[in-house]
């Protein structure tokens, strides 16, 4: 676990640079589908995804209804067209009680990707964002 | 579409036990075979009627123990030749002296120690009996007497409706832990001696390994979604060898294997394989011959539609069980177009397992579906392109919410008539397997509902509430045989009234079509059956084949918004279109539809 | 109404030409995504990676056959510089006929994952497993090293660069044929069989750097990319087949989903459902068992033996998923010079580039085995003109010919390279 010091200051300069008007990395947001959470997330750069690049995620989850913290979080992009997943595990790091942050993400094929952010509550019920993203 | 072959190649050696040596038909749903006393030869058990029979041949006896049993799944035979059959319908174990004759039981519903629920698997050997307690996660010992020793189970473990066991020659418990896709060893204390296998399609991995068995230091597993059998090494686990050819042809045998569900290893090493889907079964071994390569497919092959379906509006959905992946189509075109195939196997977050059944609502473009291999209920959202402007979409659905649903299990879903639009309220689940009925709630809260059950209650369809407030629901009951209706239905002579199915021999979905009348499919008996709300027998159609109008273990049964009654016909991997009075108006699958059938010299043609 | 003829005339006209504007700027953007090749990225699990001497060594060593177990193979034997660093053999012969094609090395620096299945995740650990594979090279780690420390120049070399080498002169101690899985390396203590696998270990990083060094070299592709990022485009430098074949190669033809970047490929895993070379032939794992492998091996990135086990790229290659969908998957090979490496495929199933191109234009030839695999290719149903333009554009891709120096064994101080004995 040595290294994630190391990230934790990265994420905290990108967090602290975040508060200026020029924010680093790509920023996107989605509401789960039904509307219980909304998941953020900042790309590090280059931008945006690149086919075949291998890019971190950080992901901050807000309940919208309750005020429990979620009680974990899945990442997942699949080219569903093409009935694959990645070639990377996405292993998400719980980096605070709402927030985690994902590595070594490689989405391999230029195409259509969705990506899903999966919240669970502390009911155990799963709760899914997911994003399209077009790679050229 | 090109239509590539499915090939599933064996490394056939000189001394393989994979070479075909003959094939069983008209067997009916033969769901186990065990190896008898001498283990020379097999006996074999019709889960349908619930008879035995000692041996291939022609002249062996069958014992008919319909009288004790429902829906029996699992065969063992004693070296005294005592008769162990696991009555799933009824929750328990049975055994018969070799005549038939009812010696004793043990289990019986509920979930204490000994208790069990659709109990699918047993072995005995001369010390201990191990049963599978499917339902409960767990495997169950007993003295041969039947007396309970212990259950092997807990989270550790880690079993996931084990659907086989065998005792290996050492006293090893070798289970065939179905819904984790993986086969296990253990000592008669629970010890994880072997842990081999994940979900998968290459050597050494499997997809539902469904049956077991274990003899002179060799497993043999059926790897029923894989279509083919496995034989591992007893003491290192190690993969010896497969073989399995998907049917390409309806019915192909000469060792075409089709969702194996059981398999035994018999003295000479010579392997015997169930599957009730053929309604037969196949015997391998050295002194067999050359299994012939698959021939290419026909183009617009079938699709493996798994045996749920569901209908609201335009849309239709069923599901692909070798896929993992739900079908939706829209039935408002000339032939049903699929709009899109979704979902992917697993047991991680959103991932599907074993889908026991199916709901949609067109209005507010939703899907449901009970997971049983993953304990879940999920929830899609659809976004469906407009009527006038149909494509394909993989990503038409969204997974919106997956829920935890611990009583997942065979059974059905319907959903109520309303404007919520939350879970809460909309969903009722029907579990067949402990024989309640639940509301459905957004939180994971299900709340079980005050309904009186028979015990194996297998479908159920709903229609809005009566006059006096109650509920009005209609129950299939398999165990009974009969449709019971609960609250006030039109020209019904009373709540609760039954509609008696006695003439039908294996009910096992139900619909109602806008008469009002009730649509009932019999899967053993290849036919679907019409009735009116008083009992009186409309009409019934179809027979046991491959031919348009008929039927190979039809599996499910819905009536869409144009009155049209669809049958997922299983067997055939299709589903079919007719009118209520039976008038035949397409066959269709993921590929091609039929809505004339074609003349005998096109067909021929076709063929070859 | 003629104005309003003209005018719609003018706006599709400018439509058009935009539209054709828009064309044009994509193939450019697809030409300088795909070329140059920059220099291979750093390898920090190999320390000597761009170390001259090592270097020097693994030079050396790659053409030397005494490596193997009869003395008659060499690295060289399936990677020919003459044929581009293959052998021109549907799969590979070895001490056994293999079930492989041959890939080349030209370039392989660049790999993520090495062989067709992915099972080694570094250069210097591919290299270890020809030596000691039955089918191949069939020899032993410690009658390896006993044979480089009994060479008075590859043992100085070695000492230049890794420090001395263990001394295996007794037998009983480090018994002939002993490498895992025999019972003679069960009797060598654990030190022992350290010191050996170390020295067996720096042999292989060795070749690594030596291989680092072989680039697919500039073509004309990489001519004409060039002319265009210095903003002078030259059409010339191609011919109008390969250019035409080029625009349906990034285009709607899509092999670029597959095909794309500086190596011509995305260094991944894809199940092609490729016939099998005869039809019985066991059907091919692929990259799940491969990765089985890796993970079983003691070479891997984030192993025992790397100079850099929590490295980024160590940490990548542990974190690989294997799906349902990889099994019988291949990897992706690079298209750089594709017109020198017949035949193809990843049992050498087709001769010619047509016959590829053929096997992708109708998919007519392929076995799905399972249910799971990916659903990628879609028949192409090019005309037979179209064809001949893609094959001309892969054969643009052919690069100059690696330096004379790499393609031939080194001279070293005056004695002449070693030769195969009789």
């Amino acid at each position: 676990m040595r290294l994630f010091p190391t990230y934790a200051a990265a994420i905290a300069a990108l967090m602290l640079t975040a508060g200026c008007s020029q924010r680093p990395g790509l920023k996107d947001s989605a509401l789960t589908e039904d509307g219980r959470y909304r998941v953020t997330w900042w790309k590090t750069p280059p931008n945006p995804i690149k086919a075949n690049s291998y890019f971190e995620l950080f992901v901050e989850v807000e309940d919208l209804k309750t005020d429990k913290d979620p009680s974990d979080f899945r990442f997942n992009a699949t080219m569903p067209s093409h009935r694959h997943g990645m070639n990377t595990v996405a292993s998400p790091w719980r980096f605070k009680r709402d927030a985690w942050i994902l590595r070594d993400l490689n989405l391999h094929m230029p195409g259509e990707w969705v990506m899903t952010f999966d919240v669970t509550d502390h009911n155990g019920v799963l709760h899914r964002a997911s994003e399209t993203v077009i790679l050229e | 579409m090109l239509a590539p072959t499915l090939l599933l190649l064996c490394v056939t050696q000189a001394d393989s036990l994979g070479r075909w040596v003959s094939t069983h038909n008209e067997l009916g749903g033969v769901h186990a075979v065990a190896a008898m006393a001498d283990a020379g030869d097999v006996a074999v058990l019709n889960a349908d009627t619930g008879i035995v029979r000692l041996g291939l041949g022609p002249e062996a006896e069958s014992i008919d123990l319909s009288y004790s049993l429902h829906r029996p799944k699992g065969l063992a035979i004693a070296r005294d030749g005592r008769i162990y059959v696991t009555d799933t319908g009824q929750h328990r174990v049975m055994y018969f002296g070799s005549d038939g004759r009812m010696l004793g039981g043990f289990g019986g519903p509920g979930t204490g120690p000994y208790r069990m629920r659709q109990p699918h698997a047993i072995d005995v050997s001369d010390t201990i009996t191990v049963v599978a307690d499917t339902g409960h996660d767990r495997i169950q010992l007993f003295e041969p007497g039947g007396k309970h020793i212990r259950n092997l189970e807990g989270a550790s473990l880690g079993l996931r409706g084990p659907e086989g066991v065998a005792i290996d020659d050492d006293g090893r418990i070798w289970v065939a832990d179905t819904h984790n896709h993986r086969v296990v060893c253990l000592d008669q204390h629970g010890s994880v001696l072997q842990n081999i296998g994940s979900w998968g399609t290459f050597p050494g991995q499997f997809m539902e390994p469904s049956g077991i068995d274990a003899r002179d230091g060799r497993i043999v597993v059926a790897d029923r979604l894989n279509h083919r059998v496995q034989v591992l090494d007893a003491d290192t686990g190690e993969f010896l060898e497969s073989w399995g050819q998907h049917a390409v042809f309806p019915r192909q045998g000469a060792g075409k294997v089709h969702y194996p569900a059981d398999a035994a290893l018999l003295s000479g090493g010579d392997v015997v394989i169930a599957e009730p889907f053929e309604e037969r079964v196949q015997r391998f071994g050295r002194g067999g011959s050359e299994i012939t390569p698959p021939t290419l497919a026909p183009r617009g092959v079938q699709s493996h539609f798994g045996p749920v379906a569901a209908t609201d509006g335009r849309f239709f959905c069923t599901w692909e069980p070798e896929l993992r992946a739900i079908h939706l189509f829209d039935l408002d075109r000339t032939t049903p177009l699929r709009l899109s195939t979704f979902g992917e196997p697993g047991g991680a977050a959103g991932q599907l397992g074993v889908l026991t059944a199916i709901e949609v609502d067109a209005d507010r473009n939703r899907i449901w579906a009970v997971d049983a291999g993953n304990r879940r209920i999920h929830e899609w959202t659809i976004n469906p392109p407009p009527p006038d402007q149909p494509r394909f979409d993989p990503t038409m659905a969204a997974l919106s919410r997956s829920a935890p649903l611990p009583h997942a299990g065979p059974g059905d879903l319907a959903r109520i008539d309303g404007d919520l639009a939350r879970i809460d309220g909309d969903l009722i689940y029907l579990d067949r397997a402990g024989a309640t009925a639940w509301k459905l709630s957004d939180a994971a809260q299900h709340a079980p509902i005050e309904i009186q059950l028979s015990r194996d209650p297998i479908a159920v369809v709903l229609a809005g509430t009566d006059q006096a407030g109650q509920r009005r629901a209609a129950i299939l009951d398999a165990e009974d045989k009969a449709i019971r209706l609960h609250g006030q239905w039109r020209d019904a002579a009373s709540t609760e009234a039954t509609i008696s199915l006695s003439a039908l021999i294996d009910p096992v979905d139900l619909a109602v079509s806008q008469d009002g009348s009730f649509i009932v499919v019999d899967r053993a008996g290849h036919r679907v059956h019409r009735f009116a709300i008083d009992g009186a027998a409309l009409n019934a159609w179809g027979e046991r084949g491959s031919d348009h109008g008929q039927f190979w273990r039809p599996a499910a049964v819905v009536v869409d918004h144009h009155n049209r009654v669809i049958v997922l016909d299983h067997g055939n991997h299709r589903a079919q279109m007719f009118e209520p009075d039976g008038t035949w108006l397409m066959t269709f699958g993921t590929g091609r539809a039929w809505t004339r059938k074609p003349d005998p010299a096109t067909a021929n043609k076709e063929a070859n | 109404m003629k104005h309003g003829l003209l005018a719609l005339a003018a706006c599709v006209a400018g439509h058009t030409h935009a539209v054709a504007g828009d064309a044009a700027a994509r193939l450019e953007q697809s030409a300088v995504s795909a070329s140059p090749l920059p220099p291979p990225p750093p390898n920090p699990t190999n320390r000597v990676a761009d170390d001259p001497a090592a270097a020097r060594l693994g030079h050396t060593l790659f053409f030397d056959p005494l490596l193997s177990a009869n003395g008659k193979f060499s690295c060289t034997t399936c990677h020919d510089p003459a044929r581009c660093f293959t052998d021109g053999k549907p799969v590979a012969e070895g001490l056994k006929i293999g079930t492989i094609n041959t890939p080349t090395v030209l370039g392989a620096a660049h790999q993520r994952w090495l062989f067709h299945d992915g099972r080694a995740d570094t250069l210097w650990s591919q290299a270890l497993h020809p030596l000691e594979d039955d089918a191949e090279m069939g020899s032993a780690r410690t009658d390896v090293i006993r044979y480089l420390a009994g060479n008075p120049d590859l043992a100085t070399d070695y000492t230049a660069v890794f420090g001395s080498l263990p001394d295996l002169s007794d037998t009983d101690r480090f018994p002939r044929g002993a490498r895992p899985g025999t019972p003679q390396w069960a009797g060598m203590s654990a030190d022992d069989q350290k010191q050996v696998t170390k020295a067996f270990v720096n042999l292989g990083k060795a070749i690594e750097a030596y291989e680092r060094l072989l680039e697919p070299g500039e073509s004309p592709f990489d001519r004409w990319v060039t002319s265009i990022r210095r903003g002078q485009r030259d059409d010339t430098l191609m011919s109008e087949a390969a250019l035409r074949g080029f625009t349906l190669f990034t285009g709607e033809v899509g092999c670029g989903r597959c095909h794309f970047g500086p190596m011509i490929s995305d260094l991944e895993f894809h199940d092609l459902a490729l016939p099998p070379r005869e039809p019985s032939a066991t059907p091919l794992p692929g990259r799940a068992a491969g990765y089985d492998i890796l993970r079983g091996s003691e070479f891997r990135a984030d192993g025992p033996w790397s100079d850099a086990p929590t490295s980024t790229r160590a940490r990548r290659a542990a974190a690989a998923r294997i799906g349902p969908e990889h099994w019988g998957s291949v990897r992706t090979p690079s298209l750089r010079n594709v017109a020198r490496t017949a035949p193809y495929m990843h049992s050498g199933q087709f001769e010619t580039l047509g016959d590829v191109l053929a096997f992708y234009n109708t998919l007519d030839l392929q076995v799905r085995r399972h249910h799971h695999a990916e659903a990628v290719l879609q028949p192409l149903n090019l005309t037979t003109e179209q064809l001949a333009d893609l094959e001309a554009f892969l054969r643009s891709l052919s690069g100059k010919p690696s330096p004379q120096s790499l393609s031939q064994p080194p001279q070293s101080n005056g004695t002449a390279a070693p030769q195969s004995p009789e």
